[in-house]
């Protein structure tokens, strides 16, 4: 019996779980020790700044003044956490091919020259997501699920829109605060400047789980366009989204999901709000399903 | 007559984006059309939460069957399976049963990943570095992967991101946006 074999679900969820990674890996009961445990080396691109939290990373993150170098230093960091709870597949046909579908897509983004990295994770959980800096990962359940290579690009857009917008690193610099990763520190870097103050004082849930909603949305709607560019058929990412709108929520390969995303309808409907007649003038781009790499069962 | 009707789903499949002709349902009044094509000629409407069946996509358009009608609907406005009624409460009440009993231990094996990340064995996961290496060895440049795109037929377009809709949250869907991004 195939765990595949369910029926159900495809789901995706793209983008939104690089929240509740950042919250894992980042606030919720992490000391700050933890999250950087060894001095950061200078990035290479920035001079240094000021460094009130005695963690020069820490402090650029909450200042939201990442330079390039420690926002890739951000993502290894989310990243190498996750990996050491889930592993990629072992098929390195199969991780070339997507990182040559991924940077396509990436090459018609803003941020074109990021060193982005693609991977499938060995997971039957239907997911996907993105960490600053340019890495993207998506599960082999969800990846499994995929009909052609529009559908993969579409997917990988969406996570793309993610790191382009920094919509983690925005976040994160949110989610530092709603754990008070120590009020300690919200208070020494809150001396000088009144940033940390300033959010706070908005009601930090209600403003992170708006954002959520909003960035998703706004991932979905570049990724049809991203794909576009691409020469990709747009329709990709929503075609993954109908299928995993009538998936049951009963199945905890995306109960989880569902709970901290808006639901797919939603989101298509929203699209149907965004798009309307926009498209309507776009050639069909290509769909390319004899060119998506079959996973080896 | 059925079998004529098999035989005309049999060969669609091939042809279609859909794996198989599958049940669907209308997210909102439509036109049908006789092409893929807003300037096509029109056959009719159909009426948000009609099932219909699902036979092809092309470009942002899904061909269905509704009744002796088969033509073309936005599709956006159409997705598989039952009622999106039905599917979302049912959706939104199993999350919160799952929030409230937590994961089945029963159902362990299907959920390793996801169920993983939420219960936080994320943090108990140690930094892996020889995975992280892995994953950035397999980085692609940029010539490399526009040789791809044009061994593919891809050809680029310019375009412009679409702005956010005036109004992004649907009639009762409890789906409420407060502040956010611009």
């Amino acid at each position: 019996m195939r765990p595949s074999g369910s029926g159900s679900s495809l789901g995706w969820l793209m983008g939104v779980m690089l929240c509740v990674m950042s919250h894992h890996g980042f606030a919720m009961g992490t000391p700050p020790a933890k999250v950087e445990p060894k001095p950061t080396p200078p990035s290479e691109n920035q001079a240094p700044k000021p460094d009130k939290t005695g963690n020069p990373l820490l402090s650029a993150l909450l200042a939201g003044q990442l330079s390039e170098a420690q926002e890739r230093q951000l993502g290894r960091r989310i990243v190498g956490n996750l990996l050491g709870a889930v592993p990629l597949v072992g098929d390195d046909a199969l991780q070339g091919y997507v990182n040559r579908v991924g940077r396509w897509v990436a090459l018609q983004s803003e941020r074109p020259d990021l060193v982005w990295h693609f991977g499938v994770l060995d997971s039957e959980a239907i997911n996907a997501f993105a960490a600053p800096g340019g890495y993207v990962l998506i599960t082999r359940g969800l990846y499994r699920r995929l009909n052609s290579e529009a559908e993969l690009a579409g997917v990988l857009a969406h996570e793309i829109a993610h790191v382009i917008r920094r919509h983690h690193v925005k976040l994160l610099q949110r989610s530092q605060i709603i754990a008070g990763l120590g009020g300690a520190l919200v208070k020494e870097v809150g001396t000088g400047g009144d940033m940390a103050q300033h959010v706070i004082g908005h009601g930090a849930e209600v403003a992170a789980r708006a954002l959520d909603k909003e960035t998703e949305l706004e991932a979905d709607r570049m990724a049809l366009i991203l794909a576009a560019r691409a020469g990709y058929d747009a329709y990709g990412l929503p075609l993954v989204l109908q299928e995993i709108g009538h998936f049951s929520g009963q199945d905890d390969r995306v109960a989880l999901l569902f709970k901290t995303h808006p639901h797919p309808d939603q989101r298509l409907q929203v699209l149907a709000d965004t798009v309307g007649e926009r498209l309507d003038g776009l050639a069909p781009g290509g769909t390319l399903p004899d060119r998506l790499y079959r996973l080896i069962e | 007559m059925p079998i004529i009707l098999l035989f005309l789903i049999i060969w669609l499949i091939p042809q279609s984006g859909v794996a198989q002709a599958v049940e669907g349902v209308m997210l909102r009044d439509d036109t049908v059309r006789a092409t893929p094509s807003a300037q096509a000629t029109t056959l009719g409407k159909v009426r948000k939460n009609a099932r219909v069946q699902l036979l092809a996509n092309r470009g942002g358009w899904t061909q269905v069957r509704l009744g002796a009608t088969t033509g073309w609907v936005r599709l956006l406005y159409v997705r598989r399976g039952a009622p999106s009624g039905a599917s979302l409460s049912d959706s939104l009440s199993s999350a919160r049963d799952v929030v409230r009993r937590g994961p089945d231990p029963g159902r362990v094996t299907a959920t390793a990943g996801l169920r993983g990340l939420d219960a936080g064995d994320l943090e108990k996961a140690s930094f892996d570095e020889v995975q992280l290496a892995r994953l950035e060895s397999w980085s692609v440049a940029a010539p490399q992967a526009r040789r791809f795109a044009e061994e593919g037929g891809l050809r680029t377009r310019a375009l412009a991101y679409m702005p956010r809709p005036v109004s992004e949250s649907s009639p009762g869907s409890g789906f409420d946006l407060i502040g956010g991004a611009p």
